[in-house]
């Protein structure tokens, strides 16, 4: 299979669950990007054994992670600049926007809030509610996924809705 | 969890679409993937630079050698003759 082919084939899969880590046209192409170079550069390196989709689902996982930290990162520093340097008004380092090209008008605002707490949640937690809420993965598969046992996904899952519960609750308790 | 608390509606989450990745993102990965690959250096080039550093190294070695051989001699020679082996004259 030439690289080619692996793009066409897979480039869907990978914007779209970039695209739930970040919730951000811009950032899930800027991650899709990282995701295909690193499959270009790594591809002599993939073990037939296991599947291909399975493999970069793993890629995909971790670029979108690791955007998503160094933006946070980014998001620190700008807070400590910002201290030094607050002598404009202008926006030096502007806030991550909700732009969900795949989210219904109506649903816009719910789930901006529902993310909102979502991004909260531990690296773990959220990739297990990603898959199994919006990419509707079954456990096993998640499970094969994030090298876990299948009871491991489970609670995983369940630990993600009862933070964002407590998340939920304690943002409206304000 | 206490029966009050207020459930999050999950089910908003398996109402997203999927959408179609942008159009032009092949051409930009090409572009990024030949970029990266003029920037890196060829095996050969990393290869001279290591041979000519290990070069100077050993250079710098075998003159720091001579040199405090050759300084040893000069004293031994200077000693034998009854002379002072350094410059200071009012000792």
């Amino acid at each position: 299979m030439t690289f080619e082919e692996i793009y066409h084939t897979h480039k869907n899969l990978v914007f779209n669950l970039a695209l739930q880590y970040v919730q951000n046209y811009e950032d899930a192409e800027e991650i899709s990007q990282d995701v295909f170079v690193s499959i270009h550069q790594s591809i002599g390196s993939f073990n037939e054994n296991s599947k291909l989709s399975t493999w970069i689902y793993r890629i995909t996982i971790n670029k979108s992670l690791d955007f998503v930290k160094a933006k946070q990162r980014k998001k620190r520093f700008g807070f400590l600049t910002s201290l030094f340097y607050d002598d404009s008004n202008d926006v030096k380092h502007d806030a991550p926007h909700f732009d969900h090209p795949g989210v219904q008008l109506e649903d816009k605002e719910g789930l901006a809030n529902l993310f909102k707490h979502i991004n909260q949640l531990p690296d773990n937690q959220k990739t297990a509610l990603i898959l199994s809420k919006i990419e509707q993965k079954s456990q096993a598969e998640i499970a094969e996924l994030m090298n876990l046992s299948q009871k491991a996904v489970e609670s995983l899952v369940q630990r993600a809705k009862t933070n964002l519960s407590k998340k939920i609750n304690d943002s409206e308790g304000k | 969890m206490t029966s009050q608390q207020k459930q999050p509606n999950l089910v908003l989450l398996e109402r997203i679409q999927k959408v179609d990745a942008p159009p032009f993102l092949l051409t930009r990965i090409q572009q990024r993937l030949e970029n990266t690959y003029r920037t890196q250096f060829s095996p050969r080039v990393v290869l001279g630079l290591g041979v000519s550093l290990v070069l100077i190294f050993t250079l710098n070695i075998v003159v720091l050698v001579k040199y405090n051989k050759a300084n040893k001699v000069e004293t031994n020679l200077a000693q034998s003759m009854n002379l002072v082996p350094d410059n200071s004259l009012y000792k």
